[in-house]
């Protein structure tokens, strides 16, 4: 992803994942909307505005996966990056049709994240 | 065969009884009326052989006028001795007059055989045998004053010349009465004589007309009885034929067996599951049966009799084409009409088919049991990993920011501290994965499966609790859906779970008849669906979004699992389940599986 990321969406039904992750964000100078769900997601009419997005893979409502397919379905390429607890079938099918969506698996280092989003951040991956 | 199935002997009604005792009446009245008849005419035969009154007269006159004859021949003798002096003359005359007392033929002996006795014809009698008498007395003094003086007193001759006149006109007068009586008696027996034939032609004629109505009605009753007897054959042979008809159609083994077990007949179906040959099964049912059960079944038919109603035993029958059979088999003992003899009916349902196919079902449903089991292990254990690795993943989160702020204050010691946090994070979620991958059933076997098939296999093991429940089921299935490369025992396993819900959601309908919906089509993508709908009590807008967590339930018994394992056995076969549901209308659940399997697992 290129390096002009600065603002990035959390789309997660964790409360504790929202706010590590934006605390993760933070930290490298990037700013984070967080979002409870899908649906909440979709309320902002202004989707444009976000450089990437992390969507947690099983959302209640609205699955995370349905959200990037309505995303996708409706022209919108926002850099994505799924993440789940589980290893699912349907992402594999996902990531098929379209390759630059990334996954991970949760917990993945935050230097994985990094990577994606391609922030330097200096530090050792170890 | 034939006498067997005769139900009864012939049956006659009430009416055709009184009708031959009828018949027996009229014939005993005839024969009764025929005596009568002989006896009357023997009777009439007789009286008229030993008594005819104009008979009685017939001799009665005819010795009368004998009588008179000879009394006239006496006194002619009496006067020509008087006139000749002929002493013989007098002679005859006299042995006349001594005659006369003792004579059989005398008019009072005479009057006494007369049939009817008359005082004035017996006066008459008793009169003229007087003149007789006098006669006689007066004819001796003429020849006493004749042979002593020689002459005959005037007065005395004038008085026998008087009597002799009143003896002429008496015995005229007299012989005269007793003609007309022997006429009138002639009469009256000719009369009586035709009167008797008169009555014997009518007896005869009676007679006559009593035989033709007897013979009438005997006829007739004939007749009653031989229709009604060939009704009672017609529908003895009618009967027979429906008893023959089910028995030949009979699709179990059915035979007609004696007390000891021989066999009489056999059914098709029976000779045909025997492996009998055609006419040949002159054997014993003990031929047939596993000798274990030999002493059970000699048992039944020893106890066996007429009275008793059917006997139920399971025999093991041996075929020698094909395995050894279970059947539930019944004795009915049948009596075929005549004193004690009776046969054995005996139907032996095959019962082989349906234990296997019982068999099948328990194994089924052990099959569903264990991946039901296994499944809400695995359910447990991803769900504990993937709640785990939430707070996991934030506490790599926190661990990687305290490492990036150690690095910042060039504090090494805890830098590398903050690292290990992170580390043993990391090896925790294995851990957790690492047990996941452990009850996962990673490797089961996919086979392309028939979902009409699976639904309708399901649909067997679910009848009961459809039927307890009043629930009416409706299948629409597509009979042209492509079948699906899938584990069968997962998806059935879905497919269950889903029904069991809908049979649950619908407990507190009332006002409504239930219905359970089962519908398997293609979608508008080419994906098969699997669609289970109920008219229940559908599900409220705040539960919608956990009725797929795991613990998850409104049910007060359930483990909130069913959903969940569901949910996941769709994911894992690349598919999906989704919910459609309407409060106080019903719910929807679909189960989309993928039209091709994908490529690489």
């Amino acid at each position: 992803m290129n390096q002009s990321i600065q603002k990035v969406a959390i789309v997660d039904d964790e409360l504790g994942i929202r706010k590590s992750l934006s605390a993760l964000l933070d930290a490298v100078q990037l700013e984070s909307f967080t979002f409870e769900s899908a649906e909440d997601f979709l309320a902002t009419d202004s989707f444009e505005q976000f450089d990437a997005m992390i969507v947690d893979f099983r959302l209640p409502g609205i699955s995370g996966i349905d959200l990037v397919k309505r995303l996708r379905d409706a022209g919108l390429k926002i850099p994505t990056v799924l993440v789940s607890g589980h290893g699912e079938l349907e992402i594999d099918h996902l990531l098929q049709l379209h390759p630059d969506i990334k996954f991970l698996k949760k917990p993945f280092r935050p230097a994985e994240l990094f990577a994606i989003l391609g922030v330097e951040i200096g530090k050792r991956v170890t | 065969m034939a006498a067997f199935f005769s139900p009864s002997p012939d049956r006659l009604s009430i009416a055709d009884i009184s009708k031959r005792n009828i018949a027996y009446t009229l014939i005993a009245i005839l024969l009764v009326t025929l005596v009568y008849s002989v006896f009357l005419g023997r009777r009439q035969y007789f009286k008229s052989k030993t008594y005819d009154p104009a008979d009685s007269y017939g001799s009665v006159i005819t010795e009368f006028a004998n009588n008179v004859a000879k009394t006239n021949g006496a006194v002619q003798e009496g006067f020509a001795y008087l006139i000749s002096g002929v002493v013989e003359e007098k002679e005859e005359f006299i042995r006349w007059s001594d005659s006369l007392a003792s004579h059989p033929a005398s008019f009072t002996q005479l009057a006494k055989r007369l049939p009817a006795q008359d005082v004035d014809i017996v006066a008459r009698f008793s009169t003229i045998e007087n003149l007789q008498k006098r006669m006689g007395d007066v004819a001796q003094k003429m020849f006493a004053e004749y042979e002593t003086v020689g002459n005959v007193d005037l007065s005395t001759f004038e008085e026998f010349e008087l009597l002799v006149d009143q003896f002429a006109t008496q015995s005229d007068s007299l012989q005269r009465i007793l003609n007309r009586r022997f006429l009138d008696a002639d009469r009256a027996l000719q009369l009586e004589n035709s009167l008797v034939e008169q009555q014997l032609a009518w007896m005869a004629v009676g007679g006559g007309i009593l035989i033709l109505i007897v013979a009438v009605l005997i006829h007739r009753s004939y007749f009653a009885f031989s229709k009604n007897r060939d009704d009672a054959l017609k529908r003895i042979g009618e009967s027979e034929e429906r008893f023959r008809h089910i028995f030949e159609n009979e699709p179990h083994i059915t035979q007609l067996i004696d007390v000891s077990g021989n066999i009489i007949e056999i059914n098709p179906a029976g000779k045909r599951r025997l492996n009998l040959a055609e006419g040949k099964y002159n054997q014993s049912l003990f031929q047939f049966v596993d000798k274990k059960f030999h002493p059970e079944l000699d048992r039944k038919l020893t106890g066996i009799s007429t009275g008793c109603g059917p006997i139920q035993l399971d025999l093991v029958l041996l075929s020698p084409e094909t395995e050894p059979f279970e059947t539930e088999t019944t004795l009915v003992p049948i009596t075929s009409g005549q004193g004690d003899m009776f046969t054995i009916l005996v139907i032996s349902i095959d019962v082989s088919e349906r234990i296997e196919r019982e068999n099948e079902l328990r194994s089924q449903q052990n099959k569903l049991i264990h991946a039901n089991r296994v499944n809400t292990m695995g359910e447990l254990v991803s769900n504990v990993a993937h709640e785990l690795n939430q707070p996991l993943t934030s506490i790599v989160n926190y661990g990687f920011l305290i490492s990036m702020y150690a690095d910042k204050t060039a504090d090494k010691d805890f830098s590398s501290l903050a690292d290990e946090i992170q580390n043993e994070s990391v090896k925790a979620s294995e851990i957790v994965s690492g047990l996941r991958r452990l009850v996962s059933k990673k490797d089961t076997p996919q086979t392309q499966t028939c979902l009409n098939t699976l639904v309708r296999k399901s649909n067997a093991l679910l009848s009961n609790d459809l039927m307890d429940e009043g629930i009416s089921l409706q299948e629409c299935l597509d009979e042209h859906i492509p079948s699906v490369e899938c584990d069968p025992v997962q998806i059935q396993q879905v497919y269950i779970n889903l029904a069991r819900n809908a049979i649950e959601a619908m407990e507190n309908v009332k006002h409504r008849p239930k219905q359970l919906q089962v519908e398997t089509r293609v979608n508008a993508d080419g994906e098969p669906e699997l669609v289970v709908r109920d008219n229940g009590t559908g599900i409220e807008n705040t539960d919608m979004h956990h009725i797929f967590d795991a613990f998850y339930s409104q049910k007060t018994n359930g483990m909130g699992m069913g959903l969940a394992i569901s949910r996941t056995i769709a994911e894992s076969h690349g598919g999906r389940l989704l919910v459609n549901s309407t409060v106080a209308e019903g719910t929807e659940f679909k189960l989309i599986l993928p039209a091709k399997l994908r490529g690489a697992a």
